[in-house]
């Protein structure tokens, strides 16, 4: 149906609705532009000369010639090399040494961290804009939480309850412990199907009542009907029982609740086929865990490993074969086995962190593709945590947490100029 | 203020556009752009990396070929295992020496030794031309092989002393009271037989210790024949109390075992007086008694044997005769073989139950052969020094009836050599524990590079030491 108006009153209107509309998201928004002489996405695309539009902090575009609006800020960085920020899979970065045993998966990493007692410089320092904080101690000492490592405060927590501790890398203690815990969840989920099962039955029988009710009234029509009408009412849904919070995280990992993670620590080849043996017995758990190790003899198992859908949290160090000056590289072959690994800094000192980009290099020069090893700097710890969403790539809609570098990440010479989160450059080299 | 300026101002440039260009022109005005981001951010953001899951496992495609159904009434899911040994002089230790017979194992088992054997098409094969098969040593004493209290919970896997220890030609080895397999790679069936001895500490040093002991045990015997009195009088109807057991508890309850021979005590002895204690314990309690060392037991064979001793014994011990002792004392190289023509079962350990890959080379686990040579040295047939290390050991550990000889319906673990088993220049090429490759000498590093093909005439290599290095070193 077309009313008869001018032409141009038209045009006029709809013009200034959108000059009004636009004008009000452009004033509401931050828009940063990070122009860089090199953008390496974490997805595998690497961009000379590209940029990066982050929109309130989300990155919003990216690619060599992007459109921003002209009020954008600009952060020039075309001498260096724009990567995702590092994510650190498992820390205790500037906690003290307190210590559970036993199973406590009900405790959170959350209660022992104070941000603003933590100075993060060294981390930035080392490129990391997220750390992956862990509850420590053996067994089952908690959950994790990630954390980024500056900007704005509303922002610094990224996830709460990333991935459940689990520690196996003393089977003759830790085996029973996982164990005992796993019966104690599989009992749990017993409790609740019990119930359940109770009430169907419950159901089924106050139908049959109501059933046999309905036809005697039918039959005799008296009326002297006493047990009928409210209780008939009452239970509609099942209630089910509370479950222990002790084994709570445990349960949702058995029943394969999405997003519930676990992060299994061996410290040998031989805890992971210790590790099997106790999964053997609980089919049910869910196989969205994640190891880490120490890359003594990991090698020896690969093949068992590659059959999980795990990845592989493990230092970029080169080992020698014993008795032997064979050097292999771990990281290189799980990927090459088609295991994603994540690369972990070999302690939380200054010269852990800081020598951790390097000593990845040291792999990528004896074998480990470069785009694995972007991918275990960045991505795939992201994975480790379930952060991934958010965290581990440049792509539209994660979070504006960029490492500038003054060279590329793997060579020995360039260093961290800057550290951006959320679209904000919150650390620079020259201020430390 | 800003803001609002900025909003003027735009407003203003965009009516300039308005009226300066046409329309759709001022469509791509600043203001519109980040709109289409936006839109590109939403529409990106919930793409996720699609994470596949496996497909069906490869025992469901392969289905079940086999006609047979497996007798144990295991899953038709997971197949059938075959190894052939084919080619091979097989020593079997309790028979015969076989030249050239295949050996067929089915799920870790030995099914048929023979000629003619029907080997299935699907079986792991070992062309054992040219080279000797054995029977897996038994080690009854090592420290670090496997692990302790639980074994299979223990155990590192892939532990370099494991893969020297089956290099060694050992396949089951004891640790703390249990026996177990020697594997790489899993934990599955690891224990062989637990609870193996009941620790005995009678020495002469312990007179008080000795006195206990004995006075625990006739406690028991007295509770034993309290027992049979009562049983006797409520079989004849008379009115009895059954005897107070409740202190049969813990340490009572493993003598009242080892009274009953259910168990067997071990206990370690070497000299001459010692030993002949533990003989007169042995038959004034009828037990069941393993001595550990027995060094002047070449001195008391007799009485060992008439107890119904067991010797673990160490060929290469060395002490001296004490000059002040009249009666014949000290070690004797022919310990082993004089025990052995007593008939007191012998198995022999090297001195270091462990393994060592330095100091102590050749004294260690990993050279079980070589000590049992050195009875052969002090007099001992070949043929009872092999089966001291192999069937006899088995058998003071009461775990014959699975290993320790090449048997059909017996434990597949064998030891394939290039030579006789315990010649100084023999390597172990392939080690098989429960019909798995456990070991190939060609694919471990410790000893590929010696002699590679097996050919004894062969220049020693030389890239010795270092070795490996290469050209670019």
């Amino acid at each position: 149906m077309m009313t008869h108006v001018p032409q141009p009153t038209i045009l006029l209107a709809s013009l200034l609705m959108l000059i009004f509309q636009s004008t009000a998201l452009a004033v509401d928004e931050e828009v940063v532009v990070v122009k860089a002489g090199r953008v390496i996405t974490g997805t595998g695309e690497e961009i000379d000369r590209g940029q990066v539009v982050i929109v309130d902090g989300d990155v919003a575009a990216v690619g060599r010639r992007v459109e921003y609006p002209r009020t954008a800020t600009v952060v020039d960085a075309q001498d260096e090399t724009v990567m995702p920020g590092f994510v650190h899979p498992r820390t205790r970065y500037g906690l003290p040494g307190y210590r559970r045993s036993g199973l406590n998966a009900h405790l959170s990493v959350m209660d022992e961290v104070y941000l603003e007692q933590i100075d993060f410089d060294r981390m930035l320092e080392g490129g990391f804009t997220a750390a992956t904080y862990i509850p420590s101690g053996t067994g089952l000492p908690g959950r994790a939480a990630v954390f980024r490592t500056a900007g704005p405060e509303a922002d610094r927590l990224v996830r709460e309850h990333a991935y459940l501790r689990i520690g196996m890398t003393n089977p003759g203690r830790d085996k029973r412990v996982m164990r005992n815990a796993l019966r104690r969840a599989e009992s749990e989920i017993e409790k609740v199907e019990q119930a359940r099962r109770e009430w169907e039955q419950e159901m089924a029988e106050r139908q049959q009542e109501a059933k046999e009710e309905e036809e005697s009234e039918n039959e005799d029509s008296n009326g002297e009907n006493e047990d009928s009408g409210p209780d008939e009412e009452e239970p509609k849904v099942f209630d089910p029982p509370e479950i222990d919070e002790q084994v709570q995280p445990l349960v949702d990992l058995l029943r394969g609740e999405p997003g519930v993670l676990a992060m299994i620590e061996i410290s040998s080849a031989s805890d992971f086929i210790h590790l099997m043996d106790v999964l053997a017995q609980f089919d049910d758990f869910a196989r969205n865990f994640h190891v880490s190790s120490g890359t003594r003899d990991l090698h020896h198992a690969i093949d068992e490993i590659a059959e999980q859908d795990a990845i592989v949290l493990t230092a970029p160090t080169l080992r020698v074969l014993p008795n032997t000056v064979i050097r292999y590289n771990v990281m290189g072959e799980l990927f090459s086995a088609g295991v994603e690994v994540a690369a972990v800094a070999t302690g939380d000192s200054r010269s852990a962190l800081a020598n951790f980009r390097v000593q990845l290099a040291d792999m990528v020069r004896s074998g480990l593709d470069r785009e694995d090893a972007i991918r275990a700097l960045t991505l795939n710890p992201a994975r480790v945590a379930g952060v991934d969403d958010q965290l581990g790539t440049i792509e539209n809609g994660k979070s504006g947490d960029l490492v500038f570098l003054d060279g590329d990440p793997f060579d020995g010479h360039s260093s961290v100029h800057r550290v951006m989160i959320r679209g904000e450059v919150v650390w620079e080299a020259g201020n430390r | 203020m800003s803001p609002l300026k900025r909003r003027l101002m735009l407003l203003l440039w965009c009516l300039i556009a308005a009226l300066a260009m046409p329309a759709p022109l001022a469509l791509a005005g600043g203001g519109e752009r980040s709109i289409s981001i936006l839109a590109g951010m939403v529409a990106e953001s919930d793409s996720d990396d699609p994470k596949e899951e496996p497909e069906s496992d490869p025992a469901d495609e392969e289905g079940a070929p086999e006609k047979e159904v497996d007798p144990d009434g295991e899953s038709d899911e997971d197949r059938d295992r075959y190894l052939a040994i084919t080619g091979g002089q097989v020593h079997t230790v309790s028979g015969p020496i076989l030249d050239e017979v295949t050996i067929l194992t089915k799920d870790g088992v030995i099914e048929e030794i023979g000629r003619h054997v029907q080997i299935p098409d699907e079986a792991e094969r070992i062309d054992a031309a040219g080279y000797r098969v054995y029977p897996g040593l038994v080690a009854v004493d090592s420290f670090g092989i496997v692990g302790r209290d639980p074994v299979e919970d223990t155990t590192d896997v892939y532990s370099l002393t494991a893969t020297a220890a089956l290099a060694g030609g050992i396949t089951t080895t004891v640790s703390g009271t249990t026996a177990a397999k020697v594997k790489l790679g899993t934990v599955d069936e690891l224990v062989v037989k637990e609870d193996l001895f009941e620790n005995l500490r009678y020495t002469t040093s312990n007179p008080r210790g000795r006195r206990d002991l004995r006075q625990a045990f006739d406690r028991i015997l007295e509770y034993l024949r309290e027992v049979e009195a009562h049983e006797r009088r409520e079989a004849r109807g008379l009115e009895s109390e059954e005897p107070d057991d409740q202190w049969i508890r813990g340490r009572n309850e493993r003598y009242l075992k080892l009274l009953q021979g259910e168990l067997t005590a071990l206990a370690s002895a070497d000299t001459a007086h010692e030993i002949l204690q533990l003989c007169e314990l042995a038959e004034d309690y009828g037990i069941q008694i393993v001595i550990s060392g027995a060094r002047e037991g070449w001195t008391v064979a007799p009485q060992m044997s008439r107890a119904g001793l067991k010797a673990i014994v160490t060929p290469r011990t060395r002490v001296d005769r004490d000059e002040r002792l009249l009666r014949p004392n000290g070690s004797s190289i022919e310990n082993a073989a004089i025990l052995h023509e007593h008939g007191v079962p012998v198995a022999i350990v090297p001195r270091r139950s462990g393994i060592s890959f330095g100091g102590l080379a050749g004294r260690d686990l990993m050279h079980l052969p070589m000590e049992a040579a050195f009875g052969v040295r002090g007099g001992l047939s070949n043929k009872a020094a092999i089966r001291s290390i192999t069937i006899d050991a088995a058998r003071i550990l009461g775990i014959d009836h699975r290993v320790g000889s090449i048997e059909v319906g017996k434990d597949a673990d064998f030891i394939i050599t290039d030579g006789d088993l315990m010649h100084y220049m023999t390597h172990v090429r392939w080690t098989v524990v429960d019909g798995r490759i456990m070991y190939d000498k060609m694919e471990e590093s410790l000893f590929d590079h010696i002699r590679p093909d097996g050919d004894r005439d062969a220049p020693p290599p030389d890239d010795h030491w270092p070795r490996r290095l290469g050209d670019e070193w």
